[in-house]
């Protein structure tokens, strides 16, 4: 795969870069956000961190996905609520703050290349999730075999939620696809109910928060 | 200081205006009384003379007619009698046989002065008796009396003590008004001050106005201002050297842990021990990180709020704490730890969901850690009057009251055996985090035994829509 990796600290960019070298990724390494903006056409994947020392990170993430829906993994020393949302909310494929495991990075690119790289592909019927086997044509839930009841909003929830494994939903769209409509009751509601979605599924974690942002399935 | 003030200011002016006042009603009563005295006095002259030309020409016809008139005219009795206390003449009613006649015509026979007549009163009703001896030097040929109603003259004073009265008050209020405003401007500027003792005892700035107020406090205004942004920027380097510091870090430590991570497939055999106790210390600075950059939001925001910023959106307890729960839930399986859950009350807290969180995180990690196995902990809440309790309960080995009392201090850790190496951050930043939302972190000794954390938070109003 082809990372560009946009960094203006050194250290971090060598360790970065040999790293992922090492698991067969091919790296390009800018340290300015023109760079960025120039190069991302040659890359599968973009590793953009926000302190960039001539454009903010965030304003050159947008301006990409003007142009391009290439995926983009932010990787930064902000890991304050906010900067995570606005991340999310401009078109990045994940946030990840820094410092983070080589193990997790590595995992993250590769949901987000294979989410970037699956986009066309029809919808699969069943989507497993560690040991969790949620059939969205049936509407029915596995949990280690065994089958789970769900009501019919908890398994709305639960097949947004399958059908981006990994991926940061926000509340928002859970409620738009849902329900349809987003005003305060849904709101309460949706906590509600993903109460109860979590108590059934009982796989501790399995079922994160983004804080301020919305959720994912999938550790 | 101000009610004091004010009763001073208040008493000197009330007592002013009653020293002016009062010597002003007392003239113009005795001056009406007077008038009314001269008045009569002439009209008696007038009666001696009429008497004594009477007496001369032995014929009282005269004059009996003459006091017809005057008490027709003016309603008032006259009465002459001559050495003999024969009447001459008498109109209006007054007769010798009255006690107080007859005593003022044996004085006047005598040549005996009357008494004076007392100065009068809006209240005054009697009516004045005035009596004069009629001829010449020791030769009393008889008396005239005249009994005068005092019903106009006591009118006069009262409209003129109403007059003097009201002319008073005015002035009082006026005074008082005056002293009002004069205590206002000398104090406002110490108000503000207090204010903005407030104000820097939170880590604000003071910014007072220095405009109003005698010269010296606004001086010390200008001096108090001063200080308050010597020390506000003072906390504010502080906090932002911590906050820089670890943001900072982060770099150095990104390449590290990737660097670690990087060489874990090429570390042999016998560097396994040495390389994991690496990876152990760069996860504890990872955290120590995290903790300090943790406290230094927390203290910015503490000052934040205290300045008056309360736009964040609250946040559903039961929401977070089942979902906090769920996410603690592995680590307490892997500690052979029961942790459960007791729902209880909606409640909608003044804090916002990722900081209640961290609160949570904080107390639950730290029961996992120092509870030991087969311990229990439970998480409950309750509300009570505007405010929520969160309490999370362990049965662990729990904390000594000495030591519950250092356990919110930074770098505190409690020293037990086997127990993990903590930052000794976190229920420093839990307890700030509390604070700055305007609530309280209380660690007690639990029942029978282990410890208990409450938060109480704030209950946000129910307009969310």
């Amino acid at each position: 795969m082809r990372v560009l990796l946009v960094e203006d600290d050194d250290g971090v960019a060598g360790a970065l870069a040999e790293a992922l070298g090492a698991r067969g990724h091919a790296v390009t390494r800018v340290t300015r956000g023109v760079d960025a903006l120039g190069g991302h056409h040659e890359a599968d994947l973009l590793l953009l961190d926000l302190g960039l020392p001539d454009i903010d990170g965030l304003d050159v993430l947008r301006k990409i996905r003007q142009v391009s829906a290439v995926p983009v993994l932010v990787l930064t020393a902000r890991d304050d609520e906010r900067s995570t949302v606005r991340g999310l909310r401009l078109g990045a494929d994940d946030y990840l703050a820094k410092p983070v495991r080589l193990a997790e990075l590595l995992a993250r690119m590769d949901a987000v290349a294979r989410r970037a790289g699956a986009g066309d592909e029809p919808q699969p019927d069943v989507v497993h999730v560690e040991d969790l086997e949620i059939d969205l044509a049936a509407h029915r839930v596995f949990a280690a075999g065994e089958e789970i009841t769900l009501t019919a909003k908890e398994f709305a929830i639960l097949a947004v939620l399958a059908a981006r494994p990994g991926t940061a939903v926000s509340r928002q769209q859970l409620m738009d696809e849902v329900w349809g409509d987003a005003h305060l009751a849904v709101s309460r509601s949706l906590d509600v109910h993903l109460t109860w979605l979590r108590a059934k599924l009982d796989r501790p974690g399995l079922l994160g928060t983004v804080r301020g942002f919305g959720y994912r399935l999938g550790r | 200081m101000r009610a004091r003030l004010l009763v001073v200011l208040v008493t000197v002016v009330l007592a002013a205006v009653a020293g002016f006042a009062f010597p002003l009603l007392g003239t113009t009563a005795e001056q009406r009384t007077q008038q009314l005295v001269i008045a009569r006095n002439a009209d008696v002259d007038r009666f001696v003379v009429l008497a004594q030309q009477a007496s001369d020409s032995a014929d009282a016809a005269a004059l009996a007619a003459e006091a017809r008139r005057y008490a027709e005219v003016y309603s008032e009795s006259v009465l002459v009698i001559d050495a003999r206390r024969r009447v001459l003449a008498s109109a209006g009613g007054l007769s010798l046989a009255q006690s107080d006649v007859s005593t003022r015509v044996e004085a006047a026979l005598r040549n005996e002065a009357g008494p004076a007549v007392a100065p009068l009163r809006p209240w005054s009703h009697e009516p004045v008796l005035f009596a004069r001896p009629v001829g010449s030097g020791t030769r009393v040929a008889g008396v005239v009396l005249l009994r005068a109603s005092v019903a106009r003259a006591a009118n006069d004073v009262a409209t003129w003590w109403a007059a003097i009265g009201a002319g008073a008050l005015l002035a009082a209020m006026v005074f008082v008004v005056l002293a009002v405003l004069l205590a206002r401007w000398v104090l406002r500027p110490l108000h503000e001050l207090e204010g903005g003792v407030r104000a820097v005892s939170e880590g604000r700035h003071a910014d007072l106005p220095a405009t109003a107020g005698p010269r010296e406090l606004r001086s010390l205004t200008t001096a108090f201002n001063r200080m308050s942004d010597a020390v506000v920027s003072a906390s504010e380097q502080q906090r932002r050297l911590v906050a820089d510091a670890s943001h900072q870090l982060r770099n150095p430590m990104a390449a590290l842990r990737l660097r670690m991570d990087s060489l874990a497939p090429s570390v042999g055999e016998p560097g396994q021990r040495g390389y994991h106790a690496a990876v152990a210390e760069v996860d504890r600075l990872e955290s120590l990180l995290d903790g300090l950059l943790t406290l230094a939001i927390a203290d910015s925001t503490a000052t934040r709020l205290a300045a008056g910023d309360h736009a964040e959106e609250p946040s559903a307890l039961e929401t977070v704490a089942a979902e906090r729960i769920d996410a603690w839930l592995p680590a307490a399986e892997r500690a052979k730890i029961r942790l459960t859950g007791e729902s209880g009350p909606a409640a909608l807290v003044r804090c916002p969901e990722s900081e209640l969180a961290q609160i949570l995180d904080v107390l639950l990690d730290n029961a996992i850690a120092y509870a030991g196995e087969d311990a229990e902990i439970r998480v409950r809440w309750t509300v009570g009057d505007g405010t929520a309790t969160l309490t999370v309960s362990d049965t662990g080995p729990g904390l000594t009251d000495d030591e519950i009392s250092l356990a919110t201090q930074r770098f505190w850790r409690a020293r037990r055996e086997g127990a993990p190496r903590g930052t000794g951050l976190g229920l420093t930043i839990a307890h700030r985090q509390v604070g700055s939302r305007g609530g309280t972190l209380e660690l007690r000794r639990a029942d029978p035994r282990g410890l208990a954390a409450l938060v109480t938070l704030p209950l946000a109003r129910e307009d969310r829509s």
